[in-house]
């Protein structure tokens, strides 16, 4: 047993290393593309967004036009292209958001228990009684619309989801004897808070907000499509596609191209996410 | 159980009046003078300053919301500044549209969510669970109205199957008649949108059913079920499957509360007359009293499927009443 056990200690094989999974790969390949295309537009494209040729209004997908032109003849790829960049700010900003306020309230709620536990999360349970898109819906309308008003409206409908479960790991964590040693070498609340418990209960929340930035991009593209996103004439996808559902038997590459569009980041955000989640949590490796 | 019960129930109470207060801060928050974004625009300064005095808009917020739940509570939800009707008789002629869609929607996604998680789980690794959870996984990336879109060129502009628009016989009465065509015309009104609104739980629940039976089947007593050399079908459906349902169950009754949601946009698309069109109709015309209503309703109307859901879930098991 004992020759086992030093055998075991002294072993060169080394546990098997955690790698991303196949389709976490695909993930971020897809993001990597997307996020270049927002960030270098004029790589992929030299038409003007803005610019529209009324004649060539709602032109097939040609020679002059890679993915066709919208209603008013302006060019899809280039209003896709450059929508990427608006579509991914308020995804980033809104999980950013979200992710501050849910953090910040959780690991309160965590560590504090009792009374500022109960308040923080009967306003959380408060929120979630809400469908989300709804409340999404009716806060966009009172601010008015606009990209402020998304984001701002997108971080009031998600910021409980990392509360909760920030909270829950908080509370695991707090008892662990890492946090007695801390405060045994006279280290404070927010000392143990920030550098101890923050950085082990980070794993899910990085799962969590990769795969809120795909949720994001629909509910923008959603509020878009029921005339609350980011207003027009901006380039944005979920107005290229609600546009693009008014002439569906004319010209259906727009609401095609720009859906695919949604489809992939999201697709890409949501691969991604859980290949993190195969990669953090051993329970969810591939065998 | 009886304990936990109340005590479920009363967990409601904090979560009714808080989301309550939000319905009556979502006027408050408006920029100008709440008494015209309830009454509108057309309204003589008189007529304004009667309507302040008789909601109390001309006092102390913290009376202003005091008096709010008082007319909740009586079921008084104020008038329509666009259609002139009491907006509880708005609510309750869309409720039951949306309910229906939500139910067909929900039955949907359970039906074939949960066959399709088993499926991938018993072929785990393999190129039938590969090609499943593909599936899955578009299903959970693919906003509902595009689909919703791509599902009426098809069916209903290419292939003229099904029809693009409305609510057709309603489906109970279609049933409670016996009325064949009725009944007919009421489920391809139906399938459409309730294909739309239930494709992306049932993606997901295919994934946490599969994910939840993978689990289990790793326990020790399927070990010990298959070393007694019980048939794999009986092992599956009466060891493993009955445990993986539990969060499965959590996950149906969280879904039926997204369906709610999620009408918003599936009944938009499809013209359905339920309340999620009313909401998105009435924040069109800012038509504030109505979105109010519809909000504070469907709210309420969620947190009762999840606390009920939650009392199911205790009552299947036993663990979560004594925690």
């Amino acid at each position: 047993m004992r020759l086992l056990t030093r055998a075991s200690a002294t072993s060169k094989i080394s546990a098997p290393r955690r790698r991303l999974t196949v389709s976490g790969w695909v993930g971020a390949g897809l993001l990597a593309v997307i996020l270049l295309v927002a960030s270098v537009p004029r790589l992929f494209t030299r038409a003007d967004p803005q610019g529209g040729d009324i004649i060539a209004r709602l032109a097939p997908p040609s020679g002059a036009h890679a993915l066709g032109t919208d209603h008013l003849g302006r060019d899809l790829l280039a209003r896709l292209v450059y929508g990427a960049r608006s579509s991914l700010l308020v995804a980033v900003t809104s999980v950013g958001g979200a992710v501050g306020i849910g953090v910040t309230l959780g690991l309160a709620a965590g560590f504090y228990g009792r009374g500022i536990d109960t308040t923080i999360m009967r306003v959380v349970d408060i929120f979630l009684a809400f469908p989300a898109i709804l409340l999404a819906l009716a806060l966009v309308a009172v601010f008015g619309a606009g990209v402020g008003s998304v984001i701002a409206a997108l971080i009031l409908v998600s910021w409980t989801q990392y509360a909760r479960v920030v909270r829950a790991a908080t509370l695991a964590e707090k008892g662990r004897a890492y946090v007695d040693a801390a405060r045994t070498i006279g280290a404070g609340d927010l000392h143990i808070v920030i550098r101890h418990i923050l950085p082990n209960v980070s794993s899910p929340v990085v799962i969590l907000a990769t795969l809120g930035m795909g949720s994001a991009v629909v509910a923008e593209s959603t509020l878009s499509f029921l005339g609350m996103g980011v207003p027009p004439p901006a380039p944005s996808w979920g107005w290229t596609l609600a546009f693009g559902t008014r002439y569906l038997r004319d010209a259906p590459h727009i609401a095609t191209f720009s859906g695919l569009a949604i489809m992939a980041t999201v697709l890409g955000f949501n691969l991604l996410g859980d290949g993190i989640r195969d990669l953090l949590d051993p329970r969810f490796r591939p065998q | 159980m009886g304990r936990y019960l109340v005590r479920r129930l009363l967990l409601l109470v904090p979560v009714v009046l808080g989301a309550a207060t939000i319905a009556f801060a979502l006027v408050l928050l408006l920029p100008g003078d709440p008494a015209i974004a309830l009454l509108g625009q057309e309204v003589s300064g008189s007529e304004l300053a009667r309507f302040r005095h008789l909601l109390g808009l001309d006092r102390p917020i913290p009376i202003q919301l005091g008096l709010y739940f008082l007319r909740m509570a009586r079921g008084d939800f104020g008038t329509s500044v666009t259609l002139h009707t009491p907006v509880l008789g708005l609510i309750s002629s869309t409720l039951p549209a949306t309910l229906e869609l939500a139910v067909a929607s929900l039955v949907l996604a359970v039906g074939c969510g949960i066959p399709l998680g088993v499926f991938a789980a018993r072929r785990r690794g393999r190129f039938p669970d590969t090609l499943a959870m593909l599936v899955a996984q578009l299903g959970v990336s693919v906003p509902v109205f595009w689909l919703g879109i791509l599902l009426i060129l098809l069916f209903a502009v290419k292939l003229n199957w099904l029809p693009s628009f409305g609510r057709g016989v309603p489906l109970i009465a279609a049933i409670a008649t016996g009325n064949l065509t009725g009944l007919t015309d009421s489920f391809r009104h139906l399938l459409l949108p309730a294909v739309t609104l239930a494709f992306f739980n049932l993606a997901l629940l295919s994934r946490v059913t599969r994910w939840a039976l993978l689990e289990v089947l790793e326990e020790d007593y399927v070990r010990t079920a298959r070393a007694k050399g019980q048939r794999e079908r009986v092992v599956l459906t009466r060891h493993a499957l009955r445990n993986a349902l539990l969060p499965v169950v959590t996950i149906v009754g969280l879904q039926f509360g997204s369906a709610l949601g999620g009408a918003v946009v599936t009944e938009t698309i499809y013209g359905w007359p339920g309340m999620g069109r009313l909401v998105v109709q009435a924040i069109g015309q800012r038509d504030f009293p109505v979105v109010q209503g519809a909000v504070l309703v469907l709210a309420l109307l969620f947190s009762l499927v999840n606390g009920v859901v939650d009392v199911l879930y205790a009552f299947i098991d036993p663990r979560i009443r004594y925690e």
